[in-house]
């Protein structure tokens, strides 16, 4: 039995150094009653697999969260106190600065809300598993795609921003990096042994806890991310700019939903 | 009684077990079997997994320890667990009420 449940465990991908100490407490208890009733080796490693997946899976989305907030905050008061433009940046910077920061923010948030929703749940269907691993990825490669030109802005590559204090930008790259290293950590961890249970993935109504169509709540967030731009428009006295602004953003979360709107578990 | 049934339940039962000290898994199977007088009979597998992922949630540590020459692994009760267990307890204490305010 011991040796049989052994190559199960290995077949779902639990590590050796669990396997081992599980080895030994079924030892162990086998010793205390060789006439137990230890179940089926392989439902029994399956088992293993569901409820540990299931808590690294959700560790993840709830650790991308967390590492990403401090350099969230950062990039924001970078912006606020620390670096002024004094002339047009190029293109790709900015698309790679004001993308990948949203990337972060919205894979980020998306990873804390599912995963503090099933967080009641010793076992989590498989597909719920890998809803919370890509929205888990989305955040670290939009964390990644902001390091990346803000390191080339702060270290004067491009000559483009005024600094007032140029230790915060590279601070903030320092825990830009960080975070995508130890999200990346906690996702890498969470693949080696996946949940294999059945189920549905739920949608962004789950999410949010408000019972709707998804695609009439995705409207409504578009609608009041447009809105927001544009109200930020008028008060900086660029009305026009800002209605602009708006409906490409808007737009934009549209397309977004429609596009990722199925492996991020946020449509059916 | 069917361990389906249990599923909901094996961890408040598992914290409640070790809530009166550290226990190895046979013990706590054990235990569950005396105190329930004999209705939760689990298949003795399904409790380890549990045991490790309440460990890996923080509200279990265990560590080995030698007995009769072979090595255990001993779980106790964390201050999360103990924390869980009291929410838990809560929880049921309303649920039993409940479901017998419908069936009394």
């Amino acid at each position: 039995m011991i040796d049989e449940l052994d190559r199960e465990l290995r077949a779902v991908g639990v590590p050796a150094r669990r396997r081992r100490r599980i080895r030994l407490e079924i030892e162990d208890h086998l010793a205390c009653d060789p006439s137990a009733d230890l179940g089926d080796p392989r439902a029994l490693a399956r088992q293993f697999a569901d409820e540990l997946g299931t808590l690294y899976a959700r560790r993840a989305g709830f650790a991308v969260f967390l590492v990403l907030v401090p350099f969230g905050l950062l990039f924001g008061a970078v912006f606020a106190f620390a670096a002024v433009y004094t002339t047009s940046a190029p293109p790709l910077l900015t698309a790679a600065l004001v993308g990948g920061v949203q990337f972060a923010f919205v894979g980020g948030t998306l990873s804390l809300l599912r995963a503090w929703r099933l967080r009641r749940l010793a076992v989590i269907p498989a597909v719920e598993a890998h809803i919370l691993i890509r929205r888990a990825c989305l955040a670290i490669a939009g964390a990644a795609l902001t390091v990346i030109p803000l390191g080339l802005l702060t270290s004067g590559y491009y000559q483009v921003a005024q600094w007032s204090s140029r230790p915060l930008g590279w601070a903030t790259v320092g825990v830009g990096a960080a975070a995508v290293l130890l999200g990346a950590t906690a996702v890498v961890r969470s693949l080696r042994l996946l949940p294999a249970a059945d189920g549905k993935p739920a949608d962004l109504s789950f999410d949010l806890g408000v019972r709707a169509d998804p695609w009439l709540l995705a409207v409504a967030i578009a609608g009041a991310v447009a809105l927001c731009i544009a109200v930020a428009g008028g008060v900086q006295s660029d009305p026009l700019d800002g209605l602009a602004r708006a409906l490409v953003d808007g737009s934009l979360c549209l397309a977004g939903f429609a596009v990722l709107g199925r492996p991020l578990g946020l449509r059916a | 009684m069917k361990a389906e049934a249990l599923k909901g339940h094996l961890d408040a039962m598992i914290l409640a077990v070790l809530a009166g000290g550290p226990q190895h898994g046979y013990a706590v199977i054990e235990q569950l079997r005396q105190r329930s007088g004999g209705v939760f009979d689990l298949p003795e597998g399904t409790i380890y997994p549990a045991l490790h992922r309440l460990e890996a949630d923080g509200l279990l540590a265990s560590a080995w320890e030698t007995a009769s020459g072979r090595r255990r692994r001993v779980y106790k009760l964390t201050r999360r667990g103990r924390a869980a267990l009291g929410e838990r307890r809560g929880d049921w204490r309303l649920f039993a009420q409940a479901v017998d305010g419908v069936l009394a």
